[in-house]
């Protein structure tokens, strides 16, 4: 029988299904389909590490600026400014870091404690 | 309150197909627990159940019939459970051997147990599931589940791109 799995349960059971699941297989997810691709991003962002020294890093920081809700998905955020400065775009710099902060509903207090060691520029 | 544990209560599937089964097997349901609770007086009119077909069911109630006596889980213990779901999935003899079924009976089963609310039975379906998908390419999930790859390749592309940041540490 040619049967499409991937419709027969509602999503609510497949993002069960995918809690199941490790964060390489998450990634293998988001590459099967539209569907998948959605119901498999807010896990796809519970990790968020922002390096100064990594363009990436701008990318992904545009990213959530672009959509909030992902922001909110964020369970483990690390920001590893650099004294050796910043790689990428000249907007990227330590302002553009600490102006993001807002964005991460989850963690707005203790990245506010975190910053102190790191304040940003006048 | 709480009827003698031989009492014998009927269900009736979408196919018309009928069970008569012991009360306390079906009470693994907490659908149907529910139901029956509410129902003071003794019925002879079957439960209907519109959404579980007859052979579906009968799977069903295999799983209730060995799984009877065992406690069901409670608010709090179904919090726990959450937790540990991430990272566990292990599945026992019996219950693997039980789930040992066709693609379209496991699906089925999972859409059964999570309408007639049996957690137990949903999570060893899930992980089943979720054990299919380990390890797997991207590829053989499409060709496992037959879903049609509708990314344009730029889609792909971005999805890779954005995949490369997992491993940017």
């Amino acid at each position: 029988m040619d049967c499409n799995f991937e419709s027969t349960l509602p999503p609510e059971l497949w993002i069960i299904i995918f809690q199941m699941l490790s964060r390489d297989d998450l990634v293998t997810l988001r590459l099967v389909s539209k569907r998948f691709h959605q119901l498999s991003r807010p896990f796809f962002w519970e990790w968020l590490i922002l390096c100064s020294l990594k363009q990436s890093s701008e990318a992904k920081a545009r990213i959530v600026l672009r959509n909030p809700e992902l922001g909110a998905q964020v369970k483990h955020l690390e920001l590893r400014p650099s004294s050796w400065g910043f790689v990428g775009s000249p907007t990227w710099h330590p302002t553009n870091l600490w102006e993001i902060l807002p964005h991460f509903s989850n963690f707005q207090e203790e990245c506010r404690d975190g910053s102190q060691d790191y304040p940003p520029p006048t | 309150m709480a009827a003698p544990a031989t009492q014998q209560i009927k269900i009736r599937c979408n196919d018309e197909k009928e069970f008569t089964v012991d009360r306390d097997v079906l009470e693994r349901s907490v659908l149907i627990k529910n139901m029956l609770e509410d129902v003071t007086e003794q019925q002879d009119a079957p439960i209907p159940l519109p959404n579980v077909s007859g052979p579906v069911m009968a799977k069903v109630l295999e799983y209730c019939t060995h799984h009877r006596g065992e406690p069901l889980p409670s608010a709090d213990t179904e919090q726990s459970q959450d937790e540990t779901r991430k990272r566990t999935t292990d599945i026992s003899e019996w219950d693997q051997k039980f789930i040992t079924v066709d693609q379209e009976m496991l699906f089925e089963i999972i859409l059964a147990a999570n309408y007639l609310d049996i957690k137990s039975l949903l999570d060893v379906g899930c992980k089943t599931v979720a054990n299919m998908i380990k390890g797997k390419t991207p590829e053989e999930i499409r060709k496992l589940f037959n879903i049609v790859n509708d990314f344009t390749p730029e889609e792909e592309a971005q999805i890779k791109k954005e995949n490369e940041w997992a491993e940017d540490r």
